[in-house]
């Protein structure tokens, strides 16, 4: 088992490698340059501030420097064994390191460091799926299990085609529509229209609280007001497939031969839906999640840009406008290492739900 | 399998409640903390005020003991000393009426994330905007005259060396140069073949030396200085003085190259020389050469506190979000630890030098959505909503928000213009049709500009004839606008050798070419698109004078990297414009070169020689005849077509007074107030 993890860590390096190098390269070679725009807010230029800007990026950021050295560059700052970085990312090969920090340089439409950027905007993500996952996990597994077990009846009908109906409903519509109609002041305002707190929240005390006779909602619940709408628009499209993938996967277990024997050794039909076909049917969901949590660090662009919401998908969409080297490559290291390391863990999970998997 | 209760779970649950208990009993216990930490802070709060107010009245006192000194002692010094204005005469005008109180907050949004915060440093308009509230400038321009009037500084005195200053230049321009001189030269260094290093000192040779090297050598007389007294009793919102010392150190701040302020460092470049502080309360500034913004570019340098800012290496400073510390009416709650993503609020300056600011707070909101932002302003969850034309004339129509709004619609002294620019020479090298006055002309003269002021501005937008805004001395408003005129310009095409030769409306020229060309636009420009509409009118026009155009729609990276390699033959963009705009940038062939701003290759020698003598005047009557000119010979060469410009449009929440269109655009909401009945926060 061991050594397996151990062949399968460095099979990722040269992964990697390829993925970062085909975005560096499609970057590199696509038109339009480094960067941020430099326009007001009324979407004029100013001319005199962009004289300034334009040779300071080229000095800054090494970029008159051939596309293969700028890669190697990066390679070499992000690499955990490698050589110190001088001026504009140059490699010092005086100065051997065997292990340092991975630095993933700085953005250069926000000028600061990728790094900083990120531990702003992680947070924000994760809050979100910690609260959308468990949501459309344990709903589509419910409902899945059900729909089996009633296949064929209304209720299985009925979730069936709620769930595919939600799931064709493109989410920048339901976005707008909910704050169009739940936030809004001409129907009914019953949530805030964006952003993660209210603008006094940071004075307000943690937890809700009456005093004279008024009622303070506190920091805590604000958050959770706040959160209402984006944590519906994210999840309603997602019980359509969970569903259906646990749905048909119960349906398989439960003409299968163990069933069968169970039922006739007399275990109780509950004993024997939630023991023994439940733990089977897991499986293909554990495949899909392997796909589905790398993807929900990613961000969640559309619902981020309808709420305000400042995190990795709004990060990520802003740097592919300005062209921001940095930032994209940074975001396709992180996606990189993060989707190879749940597919890894896919793999080890089988073998905990299922004996008969092993790697040895 | 049986599962009963046993001991063990009993103990589980017991532990697992205890648990939660203790986080319980730390979150209420936390909350008392913040009660009385609340109440703590509003104590201070009182006190620190209270503080204020006595060292304002003592600096007042100070101030008039020493002015009762100088009429006994010194003369008076005779030579522009500008009428000290207040600055603050309209607030306290406001101050006076029954109904003003102080309180209450004003909120606004943003359509975009603020990354950084840091004077100077941040880059994005957003940011700035927040940077102004906080920091202050020597003098401001007075929003009814559009003149610099006083604001830290209290008076200034401006002494001309042009005479000296002129006869060195005149006398090292005479002089030769010599190759020795030549191979010094950074760029002759960065030379790598010999011959190219042959051909550089030949064309070197023939150049002569140049006006930024010469004001660059030891012996360059001074051309200006100019002296600004400061106001006394300043401080800054942590309490320490505001002094002459910190002006200076602010330069030293931009002209640090390790601090990453390129643009303010090179506004500064070659025009200002040094700025010192001789004592306290005096700053002297020299310039280099006679340059008409000298004045403006001094004036309007952020004060930053020396105290604040010398404490951080410059890594520091250039790598945190937000260092905002200054003299401003309002301040960040800390100056160092604000992150992108939490909220942007600043805070009443107790300490504030001047009248006491009326808002508790001044809140900046993140809104990236645009109908999010609508349906805020709606509910009331911000105060301010600009809009574009066509959403304004729907909004016009919706009783319930014109009922809790007032509107402006105003021109603005800084709104800028659109314009479609007509490349005379194709990838910097092969020279196209519009090299023609008379085609440019033409082209001018087929654009439906009207329609485009009524219908896709729906009237807000207006025509300018040439680049300076229309409320600036610097337009001439003798200018005869071009007409829409197909039949004129049909005639001067034909003039200039381009008629349908075959019959198939489509017109060509003398060799039978076709006149044909791409118009190359932004495609997702802000404002809804409004370069999409706006081309297909002017295609359907061209099209019916014989010319097709074929639309080249581009996302803005890819655009500003063809307008870099000067391949494209028409473009539509649009500038900033200012109270007085230099227009050196766009205008002048010295900017021909890949990478600068004349990437039309436009080239006049005459208004090349105007813009050069004009930047250089310091009379301002004197120069506003010059720019006149330089206006006059840019409409009838017609580089750009001057598309248009348009009006603010704002919607404003009701429960605010004194809110006043005034020369300068709206009145600054340092001087609006909300009646104490129907404050909000």
């Amino acid at each position: 088992m061991l050594s397996y993890i151990v062949r399968r860590l460095l099979l990722m390096i040269p992964t990697l490698i390829g993925v970062t190098a085909v975005v560096f390269f499609v970057m590199a070679l696509s038109p339009g340059g480094v960067g941020g725009t430099d326009l007001n807010t009324e979407g004029e230029l100013d001319a005199q501030s962009r004289a300034a800007l334009r040779d300071y990026y080229n000095e800054r950021y090494g970029l008159d420097k051939p596309l293969v050295v700028q890669y190697g560059r990066w390679l070499n700052r992000v690499s955990p064994i490698g050589f110190e970085s001088g001026q504009a990312g140059a490699v010092e090969w005086s100065k051997p390191r065997l292990l340092k920090w991975p630095d993933l340089g700085e953005s250069t439409s926000k000028r600061r460091p990728v790094i900083d950027l990120y531990k702003e905007a992680l947070p924000v993500t994760l809050l979100l799926n910690v609260l959308v996952s468990p949501i459309t996990f344990l709903l589509s597994i419910w409902a899945g299990i059900h729909m089996a077990k009633r296949k064929g009846r209304a209720f299985d009908l009925a979730a069936g085609s709620t769930f595919l109906g939600l799931w064709s409903l493109p989410q920048i519509w339901v976005g707008v529509l909910l704050l169009g109609y739940l936030a809004s002041n001409q129907y009914l305002q019953w949530f805030p229209t964006g952003g993660l707190s209210s603008t006094r929240a940071d004075e307000w005390a943690f937890l809700p609280s009456w005093s004279s006779g008024e009622f303070n909602r506190g920091w805590l619940l604000d958050r959770a007001w706040h959160l209402v709408l984006p944590v519906i628009c994210l999840a309603y499209a997602d019980f359509a497939f969970l569903s259906k993938l646990m749905r048909s996967s119960v349906l398989e277990n439960i003409s299968a031969d163990f069933v069968r024997t169970a039922k006739a050794k007399g275990l109780k039909a509950k004993v024997v839906l939630y023991q023994h076909v439940f733990r089977n049917s897991l499986l293909p969901l554990i495949t899909v999640s392997a796909g589905v949590i790398p993807g929900l660090i990613g961000g969640a662009i559309v619902v981020e840009s309808i709420f305000s919401i400042p995190g990795m998908g709004k990060l990520s969409v802003d740097a592919v406008f300005a062209r921001d080297r940095e930032l994209i490559l940074a975001g396709a290291l992180v996606s990189g290492v993060l989707g190879l390391i749940f597919i890894l863990l896919a793999d080890l999970a089988y073998a905990i739900a299922d004996p008969r998997v092993s790697y040895d | 399998m049986e599962n009963r209760f046993g001991f063990k779970d009993f103990v589980l649950i017991v532990l697992l409640v205890a648990i939660l208990a203790s986080i319980w009993i730390a979150m209420k216990q936390f909350d008392r903390q913040h009660s009385q930490m609340a109440e703590l802070v509003e104590q201070v709060k009182q006190i620190t005020s209270a503080q204020a107010r006595t060292e304002r009245s003592v600096g007042q006192l100070q101030g008039l003991i020493e002015q009762g000194v100088k009429v006994s002692g010194t003369a008076a010094t005779g030579s522009e000393t500008p009428e000290t204005s207040d600055p603050f005469a309209r607030l306290k005008d406001a101050q006076v009426q029954p109904d003003y109180a102080e309180g209450d907050w004003v909120v606004d949004a943003f359509a975009a994330q603020v990354a950084k915060i840091t004077p100077y440093i941040s880059g994005d308009a957003y940011g700035n905007a927040i940077i102004d509230r906080v920091v202050e400038t020597l003098a401001n321009r007075d929003p009814d005259t559009l003149e610099w009037s006083p604001l830290l500084a209290e008076s200034w005195q401006t002494d001309a060396n042009l005479e000296a200053w002129q006869a060195y230049v005149d006398e090292r321009r005479a002089m030769p140069l010599t190759r020795e001189e030549i191979q010094q030269e950074i760029l002759y260094e960065a030379l790598e073949t010999e011959t190219e290093r042959e051909d550089y000192i030949a064309k070197r040779l023939q150049e002569g030396r140049l006006l930024e090297s010469i004001i660059r050598e030891d012996d360059c007389p001074i051309a200006l200085t100019i002296t600004f007294k400061m106001r006394r009793g300043l401080t800054f919102s942590d309490g320490e003085p505001l002094t002459a010392h910190d002006v200076e150190f602010t330069f030293d701040f931009i002209n640090n190259p390790k601090i990453e302020a390129p643009r303010a460092r090179n506004g500064m470049a070659g025009i200002v020389k040094d700025i010192v502080a001789t004592d306290d309360h005096t700053v002297v500034v020299t310039f280099a050469q006679p340059y008409f913004e000298a004045f403006g570019r001094v004036a309007s340098l952020a004060i930053l506190p020396k105290h604040f800012y010398s404490q951080f290496p410059p890594e520091e400073i250039n790598k945190q979000p937000g260092l905002l510390l200054g003299s401003g009416p309002y301040r960040m709650n800390s100056p160092t630890q604000w992150v992108p993503g939490q909220p942007l609020s600043l805070v009443r300056n107790e300490r504030y030098w001047g009248p006491t600011p009326t808002f508790d707070r001044v809140v900046y909101r993140e809104i990236t959505d645009d109908v999010a932002r609508l349906t805020a302003f709606r509910n009331g969850e911000i105060d301010m909503f600009p809009s574009q034309p066509e959403q304004y004339v729907k909004l016009l129509e919706d009783e319930d928000l014109l009922k809790e709004t007032q509107r402006f619609e105003y021109e603005r002294p800084v709104g800028g213009y659109g314009f479609m620019a007509w490349n005379q020479l194709k990838g910097g090298t092969t020279p196209t049709r519009f090299a023609d006055r008379r085609v440019r002309q033409a082209m001018t003269m087929l654009v439906p500009r009207q329609e485009i002021w009524d219908n896709e501005l729906r009237g807000y937008g207006f025509g300018v004839t040439g680049p300076f805004n229309r409320l600036s001395p610097q337009y001439n408003q003798d200018l005869e606008p071009w007409p829409y005129d197909p039949e004129r310009a049909k005639a001067l095409l034909k003039e200039a050798g381009y008629e349908d030769r075959d019959g198939d409306g489509v017109i060509e020229d003398a060799n039978g070419q076709p006149f044909t060309f791409k118009y190359t636009f932004p495609s997702s420009q802000g404002s809804n698109g409004f370069w999409n509409r706006v081309v297909l009118l002017i295609r359907d026009s061209f099209a019916q004078a014989g010319i097709v155009v074929e639309l080249d729609p581009l996302e803005w990276s890819v655009f500003s990297e063809k307008l870099k390699g000067r391949d494209f033959d028409l473009i539509s963009l649009a500038w900033s414009a200012g109270i007085e705009s230099d227009i050196h940038q766009m205008f002048h062939s010295d900017n021909i070169g890949e990478g600068a701003d004349n990437f039309m290759s436009y080239s006049n020698p005459e208004l090349d020689a105007l813009i050069e003598e004009a930047r250089m005047t310091i009379d301002e009557t004197e120069r506003m005849r010059l720019w006149n000119r330089v206006h006059a010979i840019l409409h009838e060469d017609q580089p750009y077509t001057f598309l248009y410009s348009r009006m603010s449009l704002i919607f404003v929440d009701d429960r605010f007074e004194n809110v006043e269109r005034v020369k300068i655009g709206l009145n600054d909401r340092t001087e609006w107030y909300v009646p104490g009945a129907i404050q909000k926060y």
